[in-house]
């Protein structure tokens, strides 16, 4: 029994793998599957990509070619005057403006307002916080025509039609309920130990939120800004209902009304407004996933 | 560094209470040990030192001061969790940082004593390293070394080695060990592992149901368990016992088997007691109390035999090595001046 054995651990040579015919056969059928998978994911994003490569073409094609048949898919003569008329002759530089300060203040206020929110639902443990939380879905869930009509007639009451803050704070019943249900489980997944380590170390109770809170939950935070932004963005209903006057509009709005109030369709101008409309969305979308991939969160506590 | 008051100190959960009036001091300097099983209330009891916890009744001091109402930042601690509870969004050295960052020290100063931490614990090396990239081992370095940095006047610790292998517990039990002797501060560490309890305790405090059963020395528990419940749970492997009576100046258990007793039974007689006796008590010998051999485990220095005696299983500890196999008849016979009685109504030391 006695076999002799070395002084210290070495390595052997790992004998060369060769592959068998299995082994060859599931590698071309696994080849295969990826080759239906990418036609599959070209076919979708075809499909979704279309009306977007379609709107960015037209918007540089001159109005001749814009109203040709059969359409061109390309121009030969690209053109910048559907943007420059957007720029200097129409008040979209307004909109822009409008929307931009809509959208970022009732996402804002939602995602810091639904922050600080699920953190005292999930901290302080009080009856309210479920029921709560299960009102808060329910509104989510109330389609926003069923809204418009109560909003117009509050906002007509206070005299605020035509106001962007009743629009911004309107969108707030969008952006919460939204911001809420993305952070919640942000928000429930850092341990209490991390807050109470801050405590000792010498933080209060809004520094540890602050601190190690706020960054724990930063890709759910931004998330939630992203996509209510998005979502406030495109909105049309309760700026068509709350907004008429000219000056006062969303992009949104702008964009449907250079097709609703011309008799003339200026879909050059359309193009134009829908693409710049696209580019912050973009931006924004670019932003976001650099923030949120960047993976904080792991190792925080064992197990 | 600070001496710990805890005087009376209650602890309910709406109305159930789990801490029962807690009474005792920590002299400065100490080691102190909380053990007990799992749900006695150690853990309650060592976040109310900390302030994470209200305390329904009574008072804790750090120092001379009364700290019921102070705030955890306030009452210059520093505490150790048992998943270690480092933030993922900072490096180790931030981590350590952090508490000195929050009092707005000078850079300087700061990285000073992060880097004097890191040198006492062996993280020089991670220091730019984020938790998630660590070890369990290297995490509960960075744990304590958040603590270390500060200076604090008591540190907690919260079972931090229960999430370890083996032999990394062993190993960072000595370090905890030296550390403590290094720097002298005030220390109340929580574990329910005796042999932790044991081996780095200046004072052990024995807790179970909310109620402290034994307080002293890792030697005078060993020595002289106040109760049943110590005598049980201090120790590895832990005392054997039988139940009998005290008859004619000799113990008798219920299967009349008769065992000599202490000096300390002096003076009763037809008492229903407990009788233990520690392994390393028993010695193989011809004669004496007879069993069946169950199970030999040699480790090397000694040799556990585990033996049916009455249907019960007794344990005794050997240096010197018998020629035993499983199912051998063999005999013990208990060193009687060490034996420990307790009463067998309310668990009492005799
Ligand atoms: N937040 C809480 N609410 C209600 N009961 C609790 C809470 N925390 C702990 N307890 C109870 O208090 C008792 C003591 O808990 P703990 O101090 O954590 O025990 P351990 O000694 O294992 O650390 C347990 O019975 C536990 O169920
Ligand atoms: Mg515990």
């Amino acid at each position: 029994m006695t076999t002799s054995y070395p002084g210290r651990a070495q390595r052997k040579q790992m004998p060369s793998l060769s592959a068998s015919p299995r082994a060859r056969r599931a590698a071309a059928k696994r080849r295969f599957e990826m080759l239906l998978r990418m036609l599959g994911a070209v076919t979708v994003l075809m499909i979704v990509l279309l009306p977007l490569f379609w709107m960015l073409a037209s918007s540089f094609k001159p109005n001749i070619e814009l109203f040709q048949r059969p359409p061109s898919i390309f121009t030969a003569n690209p053109t910048f005057e559907h943007y420059v008329e957007l720029w200097e002759f129409t008040s979209f530089p307004r909109y822009f403006l409008n929307t931009f300060l809509v959208a970022g203040i009732s996402c804002l206020a939602g995602v810091i307002i639904s922050l600080i929110t699920v953190y005292a639902i999930t901290r302080f443990e009080f009856i309210a916080a479920r029921v709560f939380a299960f009102g808060v879905l329910i509104i989510y869930m109330l389609p926003p025509i069923l809204l418009a009509l109560p909003f117009f007639r509050i906002w007509y009451n206070l005299n605020m039609l035509n106001s962007l803050w009743a629009l911004g704070i309107t969108y707030l019943t969008i952006t919460l309920p939204f911001s809420l249900w993305i952070l919640r489980p942000y928000i429930e997944a850092i341990p209490q130990a991390l807050e109470e380590a801050a405590m000792i170390d010498g933080c209060t109770r809004f520094q540890a939120f602050r601190k190690v809170i706020v960054p724990q939950a930063w890709p759910g935070i931004v998330a939630s800004f992203v996509f209510t932004f998005v979502v406030v963005w495109n909105e049309l209903l309760y700026s068509l209902v709350l907004i008429s006057d000219e000056a006062k509009r969303t992009v949104s709005l702008g964009i449907a009304s250079l097709i609703l109030e011309t008799s003339v369709y200026s879909w050059g101008l359309v193009n134009a407004a829908g693409v710049l409309a696209t580019v912050p969305v973009l931006f924004l979308f670019a932003f976001a996933a650099r923030q949120m991939v960047s993976g904080l969160g792991a190792g925080a506590v064992k197990g | 560094m600070a001496s710990i008051g805890i005087r009376e100190v209650w602890k309910a959960y709406s109305t159930e209470p789990v801490v029962f009036g807690i009474d005792f001091d920590i002299p400065d300097g100490a080691f102190v040990v909380l053990v007990g099983p799992s749900g006695c209330g150690k853990s309650t009891l060592l976040r109310m030192i900390a302030g994470l916890e209200d305390i329904s009744a009574g008072e804790i001091l750090i120092g001379d001061k009364v700290v019921n109402d102070v705030p955890p930042k306030d009452r210059d601690i520093a505490m150790v969790f048992q998943n270690y509870a480092l933030y993922p969004h900072l490096t180790v050295k931030e981590n350590m940082a952090f508490s000195l960052r929050l009092r707005k020290e000078r850079r300087e100063a700061v990285d000073e004593q992060v880097n004097r931490a890191a040198d006492i614990l062996g993280l020089t090396n991670l220091l730019d390293r984020y938790p998630r990239a660590l070890s369990g081992g290297q995490r509960q370095r960075v744990a304590m070394g958040r603590a270390i940095v500060r200076d604090a006047s008591v540190f907690l610790f919260d079972e931090p080695l229960s999430n370890l292998d083996a032999k990394l517990r062993v190993q960072m039990r000595t370090e905890l060990k030296a550390l403590h002797q290094r720097l002298k501060t005030t220390t109340v560490y929580v574990t329910h592992d005796q042999i932790e309890a044991m081996t780095m305790a200046d004072i052990i405090v024995v807790m179970q149901e909310g109620v402290i059963m034994q307080l002293g020395t890792p030697l005078e528990l060993y020595d002289h368990p106040a109760n049943r419940f110590v005598a049980g749970f201090i120790g590895s492997p832990s005392m054997n016992f039988f139940e009998g009576n005290i008859s004619q100046g000799l113990f008798t258990t219920g299967d009349g088997r008769q065992l000599a007793l202490p000096e300390t039974a002096a003076g009763y007689s037809d008492t229903p007691v407990t009788y233990g006796i520690r392994p390393e008590h028993l010695s193989v010998s011809k004669d004496g109390i007879a069993g069946k051999v169950l199970v030999i485990e040699p480790t090397g220095s000694e040799t556990q035999i585990l033996a049916e005696i009455d249907g019960q299983q007794v344990l005794a500890v050997v240096r010197e090595r018998h020629d035993l196999q499983p199912g051998d008849d063999i005999c013990f016979t208990p060193d009687a001046s060490q034996a420990h009685l307790f009463d067998r109504e309310n668990g009492e030391r005799i």
